[in-house]
C-alpha cells in the first residue's frame, strides 16, 4: 500500500467516523501531495459515506451516523471541487437531485435524512432548503438540470404546494425533463397519483429506491 | 365517578429538577431565542423589550417578558358544547379526553387507511358523542372538499354531530379563526356568549427547535386576540429536531411553548393558551417519531407537572405506532395513557389515533383502556365499609360472598366492566368465532354510529350557519 492509498483509508475512516474536522485536514493534505482529486472522492470520501450507507441498510449503524457522515464528505467536497475545476475534470455521480421543503413549510428532518441518503449512495444532492417558493424549484431546475426534484410537505396545508410546482413545471415546459418524487407526512400515494408527481416516498430508503427507479426507466427512455 | 382529590397522583421530578427545567428553559429563550417568521410579531416582541436580530428573525426573550406573560395566562381553561352540558375546565385538577388529528382513517368496510373525508367527520363526531370518555372532538380533514372552504365544512360536520367541544384545523390561518369565531357566535348567539364558553379550540405548531412559521403564528394571534382556546405545541423530537435526552427535550418543548405564551398574552391580557407536548424519539433506524415509545409515556408523566408548576393547562397524547389492532397497538396505548392519567394531565389526546391515522375501532378500544386506566387512578377506598370485616364474619370460611348483599351493593363501583374486552369463558369464545378485539370494537363503533342520537341544532341556527357557510364559500371560491 503506498502512501496515498493509505491517505485515502485515513479519509474513508474519518468519513465513518462523522469527523469533519479530521477529514478537512486529511484532504488539505491529499491535496497538498497532489493526489488525484477524483481519487480522493471516490477512493475515500464516497466510499467512507458509503460504507455507512450499507451499514445502515443493515441495520448496524444509525441516522444520525448516516447524517455525520454525509456532512463530514460535503466538508471534504467542499475543498476538491475547485481542484477538479482547476483541472478540467468532472466528477462522477449517479445523477443530480434538487431537494426542498416547500413554501409555508419549515419542516426539514426528513428531506435532511432523504439527502443524507442519496449523498451516501453517490448521488450529487442540492438541497434548497425550508420554505422554498415556486420559482425556487424552477431556477434550480434551470441552473442544475437535475434528473429528480424531492418536494417535502408534512402539513395538510402546505401540500397543494406541491401541486403548484408541478402545474409551473407544465406551464414552463419543464416537466418532461425533471421527475417528481413527493414526500412528507400529510402526502400519500394517491395524492402523488392525484397531482401527476412520478413518484411517493413514505421514508428514506423508499426516497432512494425511487430515485434509482425513476433514473434506471428514465435511462431506458433515452436509449 | 372518579374523586380527583383522591385519586392517585404521580410527580416524578423533585422540586429542583422541575426548576432546573424550567430555568434552563428560560435560559434558552433569553439566550438562544426563537426565530419568528413574521414582521408584525417581531415588531411586538421588541417593543415588548426583547432583543431581535432582523436579519435572522431571532427573538431573544428576557426572563421578565416570560414571567409578565405566565401572570396573565389563565391556569383554568374552560369550554362547552354547543348545549352547556359537555364542559371542560383544563387545569381544575380533572383529567380529559380528546381524539387524534389525522388526514387518513381508517375505513369501517375495507378496514384499509385511505384519505379521510367530510363523510368521517361526521361519523367521526357521532361516535364520539357516544364514548362516554371522550370531552373534546378532534375532527380528522375533509379531504374531500376543497382546501380554500374545508375548515368551514369541517366546522359543519362537526356541530351537527355532537354537542361536546370540539378541536378544529384553521388551515387559512387567521382567517379561519375568524370565520370559526363568527360560526361558534352564530350557535352560542353572540361573542359575548362565545367567550363565557369556547366551543371549539385550535393548535398553533412551533416548529422544533425553536421557530415559528408565519402561518402559525397568524392562527396563534388571532386566537389570542378573541381569547379562544389555542394549543401551543412544543414537539422536539428526541435526536432529531431537539437534544436527544428527555430533560433537554423537555426544556426545548418548554421553552417553545413559553414562546407561544409570550406572544399570545402580549396580544391579549389573558388569552387562554394550553401546553401541548408531543416530543417523540426519532427511531434511529427509521426516522419514525416513535409516538407509542416508553420515552414518551415518560413525557407524559413529567409534563404535566412542569404545567402545575408554570401554571399552564397541560395536554399530552396516547398514540401508538401499530397501524392495525394488534398487541402492540394495545400495550403502546396502555402505557401512554396510563402515565397520562397517573401524571394527571389536564387533557390527554390520542382517542382512536394511530401514527398519523384516526381510526374508528381504536376510538373504542382507547375509550376502554381510558376506563380501566382511570379505574386505576381511582385506587383502593380504605373504610370499614369496604374492609367488610363484618361481612367476611358473617360469610364465614369455605362459602360464597355471591349472594351477600354487600357483594350487590358494591360491586357496580368497585369494579369495571369492560364492554369489548373478552371476558366469555374459552369454549363460548371459541364456539362464538373467535372474536378479535379489532372486529369486537368495529361492530361496536358500527352500532354506536347507527344508534346513537345527537340532539339537531336549533332550525334557525343551521339555518343561519349554512347562510354563512355559502356566502363565505361564494367569496372563497371566486
Amino acid at each position: 500500500m503506498n502512501t496515498s492509498d493509505s491517505l485515502f483509508n485515513k479519509i474513508a475512516t474519518a468519513v465513518i467516523d462523522g469527523d469533519s474536522a479530521l477529514v478537512e485536514s486529511l484532504v488539505q493534505e491529499a491535496l497538498r501531495g497532489h493526489s488525484d482529486p477524483l481519487k480522493i472522492i471516490d477512493q475515500g470520501l464516497t466510499r467512507g459515506v458509503r460504507e455507512v450507507g450499507d451499514k445502515f441498510g443493515r441495520g448496524e449503524s444509525f441516522l444520525t451516523d448516516l447524517v455525520m457522515a454525509a456532512t463530514a464528505m460535503q466538508q471534504g467536497l467542499k475543498l476538491v471541487e475547485p481542484e477538479i475545476l482547476r483541472q478540467g475534470k468532472t466528477a462522477k455521480t449517479l445523477g443530480t437531485v434538487v431537494l426542498g421543503t416547500v413554501a409555508g413549510d419549515v419542516h426539514d428532518i426528513g428531506k435532511n435524512i432523504v439527502g443524507a441518503m442519496l449523498r451516501a449512495s453517490g448521488f450529487s444532492v442540492d438541497d434548497l432548503g425550508v420554505d422554498v417558493p415556486t420559482h425556487g424549484f424552477v431556477n434550480a431546475i434551470r441552473k442544475r438540470e437535475p434528473e429528480i426534484i424531492g418536494l417535502s410537505a408534512l402539513m395538510t396545508v402546505t401540500m397543494p404546494e406541491q401541486a403548484k410546482i408541478i402545474n409551473e413545471l407544465e406551464k414552463q415546459k419543464l416537466r418532461d425533463k425533471v421527475a417528481v418524487i413527493i414526500g412528507g407526512a400529510a402526502t400519500s400515494e394517491e395524492w402523488a397519483e392525484e397531482i401527476k408527481a412520478d413518484a411517493y416516498a413514505p421514508d428514506a430508503v423508499q426516497g432512494l429506491r425511487k430515485t434509482n427507479e425513476l433514473l434506471r426507466r428514465r435511462g431506458k427512455r433515452h436509449d | 365517578m372518579i374523586d380527583w382529590h383522591k385519586a392517585l397522583l404521580l410527580e416524578p421530578f423533585s422540586k429542583s429538577e422541575l426548576y432546573s427545567i424550567c430555568s434552563s428553559a428560560i435560559e434558552v429563550l433569553e439566550t438562544v431565542g426563537v426565530r419568528i417568521q413574521d414582521q408584525e410579531t417581531l415588531q411586538l416582541l421588541r417593543d415588548a423589550g426583547a432583543r431581535v436580530d432582523p436579519d435572522e428573525k431571532i427573538t431573544k426573550m428576557p426572563e421578565y417578558l416570560v414571567k409578565e406573560a405566565l401572570m396573565r395566562e389563565p391556569r383554568q381553561v374552560n369550554m362547552a358544547g354547543r348545549d352547556g352540558t359537555h364542559t371542560l375546565k383544563l387545569g381544575s385538577g380533572k383529567t380529559y379526553f380528546a381524539n387524534q388529528d389525522a388526514s387518513f382513517m381508517e375505513d369501517r368496510n375495507t378496514r384499509q387507511w385511505r384519505a379521510s373525508t367530510k363523510n368521517d367527520v361526521e361519523k367521526f363526531a357521532k361516535l364520539n358523542d357516544a364514548l362516554k370518555n371522550v370531552g373534546l372532538i378532534v375532527r380528522p380533514a375533509a379531504r374531500d372538499i376543497s382546501s380554500e372552504i374545508m375548515d368551514l365544512h369541517e366546522f359543519e360536520a362537526v356541530v351537527h354531530n355532537t354537542t361536546k367541544p370540539f378541536h378544529l384545523g384553521p388551515y387559512r390561518g387567521a382567517d379561519s379563526i375568524a370565520d370559526f369565531v363568527k360560526m361558534a357566535s352564530i350557535v352560542r348567539g353572540d361573542e359575548k356568549a362565545l367567550l363565557d364558553g369556547p366551543l371549539f379550540s385550535v393548535a398553533a405548531c412551533c416548529t422544533s427547535p425553536l421557530s415559528w412559521d408565519a402561518w402559525s403564528l397568524s392562527v396563534l394571534k388571532e386566537c389570542a386576540k378573541h381569547k379562544s382556546p389555542v394549543y401551543v405545541a412544543g414537539q422536539p423530537t428526541l435526536g432529531g429536531t431537539g437534544p436527544v435526552t428527555l430533560a433537554g427535550s423537555l426544556v426545548v418543548a418548554t421553552a417553545e411553548v413559553l414562546s407561544g405564551i409570550v406572544i399570545a398574552q402580549l396580544i391579549n391580557r389573558g388569552a387562554p393558551v394550553m401546553y401541548w407536548d408531543g416530543a417523540y424519539p426519532l427511531d434511529q433506524r427509521t426516522g419514525v417519531s416513535a409516538t407509542g415509545s416508553a420515552e414518551h409515556a415518560l413525557i407524559n408523566f413529567v409534563t404535566p407537572q412542569v404545567c402545575r408548576f408554570l401554571g399552564i393547562p397541560s395536554c399530552v397524547i396516547a398514540l401508538t405506532d401499530a397501524y392495525t389492532f394488534d398487541a402492540q397497538a394495545g400495550y403502546e396505548k396502555a402505557f401512554s395513557f396510563m402515565s397520562a392519567i397517573l401524571g394527571r394531565a389536564d387533557i390527554v389526546w390520542g382517542i382512536g389515533g394511530m401514527g398519523p391515522c384516526v381510526s374508528y375501532t381504536q376510538a373504542v378500544i382507547d375509550d376502554e383502556i381510558v376506563e380501566m386506566g382511570l379505574r386505576v387512578a381511582r385506587g383502593i377506598e380504605v373504610s370499614e365499609e369496604s374492609l367488610a370485616v363484618d361481612v367476611i364474619k358473617s360469610v364465614g370460611p369455605g362459602k360464597t360472598f355471591l349472594g351477600h348483599k354487600h357483594t350487590k351493593e358494591h360491586h357496580r363501583k368497585e369494579l369495571v366492566l369492560p364492554e369489548v374486552s373478552n371476558r366469555f369463558p374459552r369454549q363460548l369464545w371459541e364456539s362464538q368465532g373467535r372474536a378479535e378485539i379489532g372486529s369486537t370494537a368495529l361492530k361496536r363503533a358500527n352500532e354506536l354510529i347507527e344508534t346513537h342520537h345527537v340532539d339537531p341544532v336549533e332550525k334557525d341556527v343551521a339555518s343561519q350557519l349554512r347562510d354563512f357557510i355559502s356566502r363565505r364559500e361564494k367569496e372563497l371560491l371566486k
